[in-house]
Order: C-alpha cells, then sequence, then structure tokens
C-alpha cells in the first residue's frame, strides 16, 4: 500500500475514529484504526464493537492495500507535525512508513485481516435529516439520560416520529426531557432507542459535518451516512416507558421567571445546598411572593427573592438545583415558565412560549 | 433448554482451545444457543459487531466444533438477541444515592407499541386456583398450538379485576416469548373502534391500512369487547376481520365483563362466532385462592406481614382482586409509615373503612324507584291486585330486596302488603329462573340495580 493525502484531512478523521476504539480490549487489534485504499478514496475505520465508523477522503494512491495501526499513536503522531502539508505513508511487510517533507517514521501495524468488519444495513427503514437538525435534539436532552447501565432502556436517547415532528427524549427516571423538532420527511413507523454512550459518538461525529444523513434502522442496529461519514452503533431492543403518560396535562401553581435571574439565583442557591443539590421554592401568588432557599448546616443558607409573575395556589417545594439548573442551559428563550403540580408531582419547566423543549423534574420529599 | 446450554458450554470449551485468549473473550462474550431447529443451531449474539464476525471468521470452527459434539447439526445461523443484563447490587446502590427524590412513575409503562403487550403481566405471577384453571388450562391448549386447535376464538369473560387482563395478555407475551416470528397484536375494543373511527375519517387510503393492518397478525388478543355494543359498523368491521384470520387460522382471544349473549346489541352473527371456540368464565376466586393471591403479591413488593393478617384479608374481603390488591397495598403503606407491622385489630377498622358501604335504603324507596322504572303507580304492588303488568315488577322488587338487600322472607311479605312468606320465596325463585332464560328480563333487572 502507498498513498499520499492531506495531513489535516487525515488527522480529523483519525481523531474522530480514535475515540471510537475501544482502549480497554484484551484484543489489541480494537485500539486500532484500520487505514485501507479503495480507488482514489483512503477508508479510515474504527469500532468497539458498540459503534463503529467509516470515513473517507480523498488520497492520491500509488499500490492499493490496507493496514491496522494503533490509533493513540497515530493521531498522536499527526498532532505532533503540524507543520507538514501533505503526508505519504506506505506499507510493506504489516510495517507502515510515515514520510512528510522533513520527517520519516515507522510504525508497526497488525495484520488487516484481523480487523473487525463493520455491519453495514441493506434492510430496514430509512429517513433523511439534516446534521444540525439532529445534534439540536440530542443535545437538548442529553443530560437526562441515565448513565448507569442498569437500565439501558433509560441509559439511552429515544427519537420517534409524531406527527410533524421528530422527538427526542431521554429520561434517568427523576427527570425527563423532550425535545420536538420540525420533520417532514419519510414517516418512521417505529422509533429507536440508542445507548447515550454511542449517541456522544454520532453527535461528535457529525458536528463537522454539513450534508444531509441518512438514516436506516432495523430491529437491532442503525446507522448513520452521509457523503464521507459512516457510522453504525447498536440499538436498545427494548421498550421505551411510554412517558407521555405522566406528562401534567395542568398545574396548580405557575411561574414565569427571567432566565437569566433564575441561572443567577441557582448558581448562589447551590453553592450553600447539601449533597443532594436541595433547594427550596416558596411561591406564594396571593403575597406576590417567590422565593428561593437553601441551607446547610455547615456553610450556611440564602434567600432569594425573585421577580416573577406567578398564579395558582400557594405551594413549597423541595427540588435537585442541579437538575433545574440543566434545563437551562438548553432553552434559548429569555423567560421560563414552570409549572408546579403540588407536593410529589413533577413540576414542567419550558421556554416562555416554546413548546417544542419540555422539562419535567421529580421533587425532593424532604 | 439445558441441553442447550450444556451443548453451548462444550462448544465455547472446545474454541477456546483453538482461539487466543483475547479473540475468545472478546467474540464469545454473552453468546448462546437459542434454539435448535432441524439440525441449525441459532446462535444468539449480544450485537451485529459479532454476528458478522462470527459469520465471516469462525463460523467453520463453530460449525465444526458442534458437529463434533452433536452429530445432527447441520448448520449454524446468528441473530442478535437482548442481552439480559441484571445487575440488582447496583441497582441497591443508585437507590441508596436518591433515596430523597421519588422516580418519575414510569415503572408501569412500558407497554410495547408494535404489539400492546405490556411485559409485566406473565404467567409468572399468574396464580391458579379453581375459580380460573379452566382458562388457565385453554390458554395453556392454545400456547402449544396456536391458532390451529379447538379453542380458536377463546373468550374469556367473568366480572372486573378477576385477572381476565392478565391471562390474555400472559398469553400474548407468553407466544411473542416461544413463537418469535408469529405476530402478536393485543387492544381493547376501545382503541379498535378508535382506530376504524379514524381510518373512516381519512379516506379510502387509510381505510385499506385499517383493514390490512389487522388481518396480518397471528394472535390478536381484544380485550373488554363489552364496549362494542351499539357500534354497529365497528363490529361489522370486526366481523370481517375476523372471518378473515378464522379462516387462515390464525388465533383470535377475546374478553368481557359478560356472557357474549349478554353482552345488549351485539350483532347475532358475531355472537355466533364467539360461541363458535371456547367460552370460559373466570369465577370469584375462593379462599385458598384469595390467600395465595395475597400471598404472592404481598412477596411481590418485599412485605412480609404475619400469616393471622393475610388470612384475615382473605377470609373478610371477597371477590375482586383488585380490591384485595388495594386492600395489601393500603396496609403496606400504613405500615411502612409506622414503621413496624400492623395488628390484626389496626387492620379491622382499616378493612371496615374500605369496604364498601353498605346499601341502607327503606324498602319503600326501593319500591318507588322500581315502580317508577315500569311506570306504574306505586300504590299497586301494595295492594292484592295479580295484573301482569303489576306482577311482574313486585316478583322483581321482592328478588332485589331479597338478593341486594338481604331482607328476610317474612319481613318482605310483610312490608309488600301483607303477603305470605312463601309467596315472596315462590317469586324469588321464579325470578331467579325466569333470569337464566330471558334475557330482556336479565337486562332489565341489570338497569334497575344499577340504580341504586
Amino acid at each position: 500500500m502507498n498513498f499520499t493525502c492531506n495531513r489535516t484531512d487525515l488527522q480529523k478523521c483519525i481523531m474522530n475514529a480514535e475515540r471510537v476504539t475501544n482502549k480497554n480490549s484484551s484484543l489489541p487489534i480494537l485500539n486500532s484504526v484500520l487505514l485501507a485504499t479503495n480507488n482514489n478514496t483512503l477508508i479510515i475505520r474504527a469500532t468497539n464493537l458498540e459503534v463503529g465508523v467509516e470515513f473517507q477522503i480523498p488520497a492520491e494512491i500509488k499500490t492499493e492495500g490496507s493496514i491496522a495501526v494503533s490509533g493513540s499513536l497515530i493521531s498522536n503522531i499527526l498532532i505532533s507535525i503540524p507543520d507538514e502539508e501533505k503526508i505519504n505513508i506506505s506499507v510493506i511487510n504489516n510495517v507502515c512508513k510515515i514520510t512528510t517533507k522533513n520527517k520519516n517514521i515507522t510504525v508497526k501495524g497488525f495484520i488487516p485481516d484481523d480487523f473487525p468488519t463493520i455491519p453495514i444495513i441493506n434492510d430496514g427503514e430509512s429517513f433523511t435529516i439534516q446534521p444540525q437538525n439532529l445534534i439540536h435534539g440530542i443535545k437538548s436532552v442529553l443530560m437526562s439520560a441515565a448513565i448507569s447501565d442498569i437500565k439501558p432502556e433509560i441509559s439511552s436517547v429515544y427519537i420517534y416520529q409524531k406527527e410533524k415532528s421528530l422527538v427526542f427524549v431521554a429520561t434517568d427516571s427523576f427527570r425527563l426531557a423532550e425535545k420536538k423538532i420540525n420533520y417532514t420527511g419519510e414517516s418512521i413507523s417505529h422509533g429507536v432507542i440508542i445507548p447515550i454512550k454511542n449517541i456522544i459518538e454520532i453527535v461528535k461525529v457529525f458536528e463537522i459535518i454539513e450534508e444531509n444523513i441518512l438514516f436506516k434502522i432495523t430491529k437491532t442496529q442503525i446507522s448513520c451516512t452521509s457523503k464521507s461519514v459512516y457510522i453504525t452503533s447498536r440499538v436498545i431492543q427494548g421498550i421505551y416507558p411510554d412517558y407521555e403518560q405522566i406528562l401534567p396535562k395542568n398545574n396548580t401553581t405557575e411561574v414565569v421567571i427571567l432566565k437569566q435571574d433564575l441561572i443567577n439565583t441557582l448558581k448562589l442557591s447551590t453553592l450553600f445546598s447539601d449533597k443532594f443539590n436541595k433547594i427550596q421554592f416558596i411561591v406564594e401568588p396571593k403575597d406576590k411572593k417567590c422565593l428561593i432557599t437553601t441551607k446547610n448546616s455547615d456553610i450556611g443558607e440564602t434567600e432569594s427573592n425573585l421577580t416573577v409573575t406567578m398564579s395558582g395556589e400557594p405551594i413549597e417545594i423541595l427540588f435537585n438545583g442541579k437538575h433545574l439548573f440543566d434545563c437551562l442551559n438548553i432553552i434559548n428563550q429569555d423567560s421560563v415558565i414552570i409549572q408546579f403540580n403540588g407536593f410529589n408531582k413533577p413540576a414542567v419547566i419550558r421556554g416562555l412560549g416554546d413548546q417544542s423543549f419540555t422539562y419535567l423534574t421529580m421533587p425532593l420529599t424532604k | 433448554m439445558t441441553n442447550n446450554t450444556q451443548l453451548w458450554e462444550k462448544t465455547l470449551f472446545e474454541l477456546e482451545r483453538e482461539l487466543s485468549r483475547a479473540n475468545f473473550s472478546t467474540w464469545f462474550k454473552n453468546t448462546s444457543i437459542l434454539k435448535q431447529d432441524d439440525g441449525v443451531v441459532i446462535v444468539g449474539v449480544p450485537n451485529e459487531f459479532v454476528k458478522d464476525w462470527l459469520q465471516n471468521k469462525f463460523h467453520k470452527t463453530i460449525l465444526r466444533s458442534l458437529r463434533n459434539l452433536s452429530e445432527n447439526v447441520r448448520g449454524v445461523e446468528y441473530t442478535v438477541c437482548k442481552t439480559e443484563t441484571q445487575k440488582p447490587d447496583q441497582g441497591v446502590i443508585e437507590k441508596a444515592i436518591h433515596t430523597q427524590t421519588t422516580e418519575l412513575p414510569l415503572v408501569n409503562l412500558y407497554t410495547n407499541k408494535e404489539d400492546g403487550l405490556n411485559p409485566r403481566y406473565t404467567f409468572d405471577d399468574f396464580i391458579i386456583g379453581s375459580f380460573n384453571e379452566l382458562s388457565f388450562a385453554a390458554s395453556q391448549a392454545i400456547l402449544k398450538k396456536v391458532g390451529t386447535n379447538v379453542y380458536n376464538p377463546l373468550f374469556i369473560y367473568g366480572n372486573t379485576g378477576l385477572g381476565k387482563t392478565h391471562l390474555i395478555q400472559a398469553i400474548g407475551n407468553e407466544v411473542k416469548k416461544h413463537y418469535p416470528n408469529k405476530r402478536v397484536f393485543y387492544t381493547t375494543s376501545e382503541k379498535f373502534s378508535v382506530d376504524y373511527i379514524n381510518s373512516v375519517g381519512q379516506g379510502s387510503k387509510a381505510m385499506a391500512i385499517f383493514k390490512n393492518k389487522y388481518r396480518h397478525y397471528d394472535l390478536l388478543i381484544m380485550d373488554d369487547i363489552q364496549f362494542l355494543s351499539n357500534k354497529e359498523k365497528t363490529q361489522e368491521e370486526l366481523f370481517h376481520i375476523f372471518n378473515e384470520l378464522y379462516h387462515n387460522n390464525k388465533q383470535i382471544i377475546f374478553s368481557s365483563d359478560k356472557h357474549p349473549n349478554y353482552i345488549p346489541a351485539l350483532e347475532a352473527r358475531l355472537k355466533s362466532r364467539f360461541s363458535a371456540g371456547m367460552i370460559v368464565d373466570i369465577q370469584e376466586p375462593e379462599y385458598e385462592s384469595r390467600l395465595a393471591i395475597l400471598r404472592a403479591k404481598a412477596k411481590h413488593q418485599k412485605f412480609f406481614p404475619p400469616e393471622e393478617i393475610i388470612e384475615y384479608l382473605a377470609s373478610s374481603v371477597q371477590g375482586n382482586i383488585r380490591e384485595l390488591e388495594g386492600l395489601l397495598n393500603g396496609i403496606i403503606c400504613q405500615s411502612e409509615l409506622k414503621n413496624r407491622n400492623l395488628t390484626l385489630s389496626e387492620i379491622k377498622p382499616f378493612i371496615k373503612n374500605t369496604s364498601k358501604p353498605k346499601k341502607l335504603l327503606a324498602v319503600k324507596d326501593i319500591v318507588k324507584v322500581i315502580c317508577e322504572f315500569y311506570n306504574i303507580e306505586e300504590s299497586f304492588i301494595y295492594e292484592k291486585t295479580r295484573r301482569k303488568e303489576i306482577l311482574k315488577p313486585r316478583q322483581i322488587a321482592m328478588f332485589i330486596l331479597r338478593e341486594d338487600f338481604n331482607i328476610s322472607y317474612p319481613t318482605i311479605g310483610q312490608k309488600l302488603g301483607g303477603r305470605d312468606h312463601t309467596t315472596v320465596m315462590h317469586s324469588c325463585e321464579k325470578v331467579k329462573i325466569d333470569i337464566k332464560n330471558d334475557l330482556s328480563l336479565m337486562q332489565e333487572v341489570d338497569q334497575i340495580r344499577a340504580m341504586f
């Protein structure tokens, strides 16, 4: 194998691919990336057996062939030679020779035949979506997904079509985020549950891409294809809870508040909250009073009076301040609306006048 | 089952010798034999990556090892299957962190959108007693031969809260487990008719989709069929779907709170079709079954009350399993609050409060309602007339006073114009027998009862 290509192109792809490699595998080939030539393109492939990615970049190819090399090693090499423009790689007997204008590097490779294949999806449903829409949808809900693997179906993001929107949902069973993105493409009959670790990779890969993404879904696997990238992930073969049933339809107390005010208050309050990030809301519409208080017996306590418009019944309720804070970064509007539903019922937070994003969080009990 | 596990363990043992340790542990972790079908071994793998790799790289090795161990193996296929990752220990740890937050009530919402089944309903926690053993036996027969058995359609009826939905959903879940290729669908008659009405509104294309949707299932389960009464067009549609499925030997299961013959305004042709297969009823559970149910439910909730409490509950609460469950939940809640087991004397008032209030109505008021229903002067009831239009309401009044309000025969006779207690006894017997033969009388009595 012998080819020449642009260093920046190669570096960008290798760094993305390297992230996917499995660093702790007992099988050394899994922490390597595969370089292979095909006509006038170079194929870069990596997988951790959960996600598989494949990039294609243009290259000048003298002889065809393939090699697997350690992902972290080659990406570090490329980072360390930032001044070089062109890079030539040749392979003889599984030894990879990297030549630039001023540098000669030799790297030991692995037999490419041992490199795992990446599943290609041929059947199943397909639809196209713009990368910025996909990423916006996923990022809006990502923080609510559960981190642990105990319940795989909720340490995931659930994507499904509902009427004229694509809905993204994530929950860790204490809070839930739902984002709707306008969608008018092909109809999708079944939703898909993608593990959170895998969807983060998908987001990172497509952040640098502008072409539309073609999604393919089967019961066990999804794939996303654009002009130069192919990424495939395992999906969770489970049932996503029918969360719509817990979205409250009405509310007992409603508060509209400037987002920046709330952010500042929360920042202050969380300094004094305990390990559960406990903060207390006291809302008294009759007296036109809305307070956020925190108390920590070791540090001290705060009480903030907020300027809000409010209606409904008075309420005193505890929340996890971090949960509230998380969603404020997602809301674009200047004002947020918080709807309480009484003791021990989830509260709903939305941007004022924006129905596309809904955030649900459970109060703390004591 | 064990046969498959053993075979795979032996195969893995052989493979382990041939492959490098790293290769073996990477590619054969979480694999198993799902089933053997005419010499074709179906191996379950955790994901597509492993499937591809086993197929392309290790297929020959795996096949050879399997052949060495079992002569009749002809081929190997790989499918991706769900891996069970149950780590209860970590679950406890996580719970401990979050003790102060209550979870969103998502637990009961894991219904599968594709087939409408709730995986919570299984036969594992289905308690069989004499009250439901017939329906259970019928469901087991269905599981052996889906579609092509004499129990098609299966019609299960019984009062509310006796486990009909549990049973039919469990059949669906079990069929799904044993026959992954069969398409199962569970719906309620209400959803079915909404679906139908929607498709009517959206033109012929939507109608065609609706018609096709229900026709391609191998097992159709429809719950609460009694709500179809008076919905003529929905009934007609169900009739056509029924015929289509039945002729193609697809299994159909219905449930209802009444025998099909007593569902009002149900078309005769549907009734006769429901009766074509097997009609079974679920009775109210008797004492021993109630005891078993309570024990199972308590165990399920990790609550272990003293035996005497369970026995007391089982003996004092009759009928409905759902009410039993409710009472048990109440007791669990109370004892969690007090952080100790409740005593029998604490439970007694609790049961008294939650059990239905006893109907206390004056005989006169009851008679008045019945007279209004039949549109006759109240005074006629107390007179000595034997006119037919008076006789019938009077007999029904006696019947209801006796059956529902537990008033003694002599008192009834005395209150209704000074009649002999034998007259009352005769009337009650007569109505009891007539109800069995006369559908319209049955409906009338039901309607009157609903007014109290």
